[in-house]
């Protein structure tokens, strides 16, 4: 039994913790911790932290580990939180709404310590005063969210016709549009399937929005489409080299933070070109899909779009003429292959070596002087010479088709 | 999240009686050598109906140097008439023949879905008007039916502009229309 003392200090803390809540979520926390006299964090679901007191307790975000309930009761717990530089004993509640769990109410302790039971009553009322809090937070946010991606929408496909409106919109979220910027897109090398699965994209996201913001702090914003990332970013190099390498480790940051154990094997990436104006970045997200799309056809993880050049003209060509084209070239060794040895093969593994017969040679395994009687073989089949500068660009374009129009069998 | 809108064609239901095209013609009152909807005939009695595919990833919108299309949140691609030049670049991107030039005009003109009459709610003219069901209104997200497929056999290349079309799969005739010759 509660003495009538007890009751009287218990209403006055209630009372002064609906007053601060009133304030803001930080006085409620604040009253919270100077009534159990510990330090408190309470975190979102996803481990975000929603206020702490004191306020250097709040850092980019705790995970909870070794969690063990108390008293058989499965909302109360002891636990330990781990941020990203300290990690605390604690004692936690678990904030819920129609079982919906909304988020945790963390107290450090000693880890003999206990809460005592007195503050029961209150600690019940400033967990249900913190999901209004919670749930106003995440109604903010998801409100934030679904602007930004219409936004991003607009932004993308060019229904914002004026800089000025981009660049005061993009200011809303810390985006300097008045710099150069680039749009990149990261999907999965099947990105017509596996992307569907939301959950999985949703991860992709994450750890996107993760790198972005630790490499370009807040300059950068990324988006959600059916099967893919969209990001877009601040090229920060003043040459085309320099913009190449910040993207590629970049994607390879990317790369090393994503999980494979995710669902989702493997990532490719396509990049689009700087544009100056924002309004003309809606070029640089169909380039990068471009990019990815052809990309991926050539197995490459990353692909940049102003590097494209001919492989875009010949994916896009009219596909009887390149049939055409490449039984003109190399329909006689086509014609041999059927009843004897893999020149074609060995032709193509001599482009791909820049037309050098020593590293073909390693990478085909054949012995220089073998390698020389089949090319020869091959120019005699042909009837060109492999020295001809008309020949080399003829078997360049002929073998870039063949690779880009993989799946046409008939090719 | 967005849900763009799509043509699915069931080219098995499609008689090839142009319906669709007189519907587009009736409805946007384009001139005689405008087709924004035209039928084509892919093999011997098999026909598509064929519009804009208000693409996933359309060249037509990259290409121009007006930037003069845009995309709505529903997908629908359009184009603003009074912003293009008439340089044709968008003709020649797309892989589809969407866009339609009018030299009278200068202008480049092209198939909105229809966007006024959907957004009054009803559907698209050629849609309404297919007599034999071979043309619907799809929303992309909500096509999980497993008889939907994303292209057919003499249709173009689609993975460069991911195409906001759908297709039934071509099934084998049950019935088949014998001329009086034939029966002979």
């Amino acid at each position: 039994m509660k003495s009538d003392n007890d009751n009287a200090a218990s209403q006055v803390t209630i009372k002064q913790l609906i007053i601060a809540s009133g304030r803001n979520v930080s006085a409620l926390t604040d009253a919270l911790s100077l009534m159990i006299n510990s330090p408190v964090v309470v975190l979102a679901a996803d481990g975000e932290v929603v206020a702490a007191s004191p306020d250097n307790l709040g850092t980019n975000g705790y995970r909870i580990i070794q969690r063990k309930p108390v008293n058989e009761n499965e909302y109360t717990f002891s636990c330990v939180l781990v941020g990203t530089e300290n990690q605390y004993r604690s004692f936690g509640w678990t904030i819920t709404q129609n079982e919906q769990v909304l988020g945790y109410c963390l107290v450090l302790c000693d880890e003999d310590s206990s809460i005592p039971t007195r503050f029961n009553d209150s600690i019940e009322v400033a967990l249900s005063l913190y999901v209004t809090h919670i749930k106003n937070r995440v109604s903010i946010k998801q409100e934030n969210r679904r602007l930004k991606e219409a936004f991003f929408y607009d932004l993308l496909f060019g229904n914002i016709k004026s800089n000025s409106d981009i660049i005061s919109m993009g200011k809303i979220w810390g985006w300097e549009f008045h710099h150069p910027h680039l749009v990149l897109v990261v999907s999965t090398y099947d990105y017509s399937t596996t992307l569907q699965n939301s959950y999985s994209a949703e991860i992709l996201k994450t750890t996107v929005d993760r790198v972005l913001a630790s490499k370009w702090g807040t300059s950068t914003g990324t988006t959600i489409s059916r099967n893919m990332i969209t990001a877009v970013i601040e090229t920060k190099g003043n040459c085309k080299s320099d913009q190449k390498r910040e993207v590629i480790g970049l994607f390879e940051d990317i790369l090393k933070s994503f999980d494979e154990n995710n669902g989702i094997s493997s990532l490719a990436c396509g990049v689009g070109q700087p544009y100056q104006e924002p309004v003309d970045l809606f070029r640089s997200f169909q380039e990068a899909k471009i990019a990815l799309e052809i990309g991926t056809l050539k197995g490459e993880k990353i692909s940049f779009f102003n590097e494209m050049g001919l492989d875009c003209i010949l994916f896009k060509h009219d596909l009887e003429d390149l049939r055409g084209y490449f039984h003109q070239i190399l329909g006689p060794l086509l014609e041999y292959e059927d009843e004897k040895e893999d020149l074609l093969s060995i032709l193509e593994s001599f482009v791909e070596c820049g037309f050098s017969v020593n590293e073909t040679a390693q990478i085909t395994f054949l012995h220089r002087n073998t390698l020389r009687y089949k090319l020869s073989k091959i120019e005699s089949i042909l009837d060109c010479s492999l020295n001809d500068m008309e020949t080399r660009l003829n078997l360049v374009a002929v073998f870039k088709i063949k690779r880009l129009h993989i799946i046409d069998k008939t090719i | 999240m967005n849900n763009p809108k799509a043509f699915l064609v069931d080219v098995s239901l499609c008689i090839g009686c142009r319906a669709c095209e007189m519907a587009c013609r009736n409805e946007n009152l384009t001139p005689s050598h405008i087709h924004w909807r035209h039928v084509i005939e892919i093999e011997e009695g098999v026909f598509l109906s064929m519009a804009c595919n208000h693409c996933e990833n359309p060249e037509c919108f990259r290409v121009c140097p007006e930037r003069a299309f845009n995309k709505r949140h529903d997908g629908i691609v359009e184009i603003n008439s009074s912003l293009c030049n008439g340089c044709r670049r968008c003709v020649t991107a797309c892989p589809y023949h969407a866009p339609q030039y009018n030299a009278s005009t200068n202008k480049v003109t092209r198939c909105n879905m229809c966007a006024t009459r959907q957004d009054r709610g009803e559907i698209p003219a050629c849609v309404e008007a297919c007599p034999t069901g071979a043309l619907s209104l799809i929303l992309l997200n909500d096509s999980c039916n497993s008889d939907v497929v994303d292209t057919i056999q003499g249709f173009t290349d689609i993975r460069l502009t991911r195409p906001s079309i759908r297709f039934h799969q071509i099934k084998t005739p049950k019935r088949w229309m014998i001329s009086d010759d034939e029966k002979q």
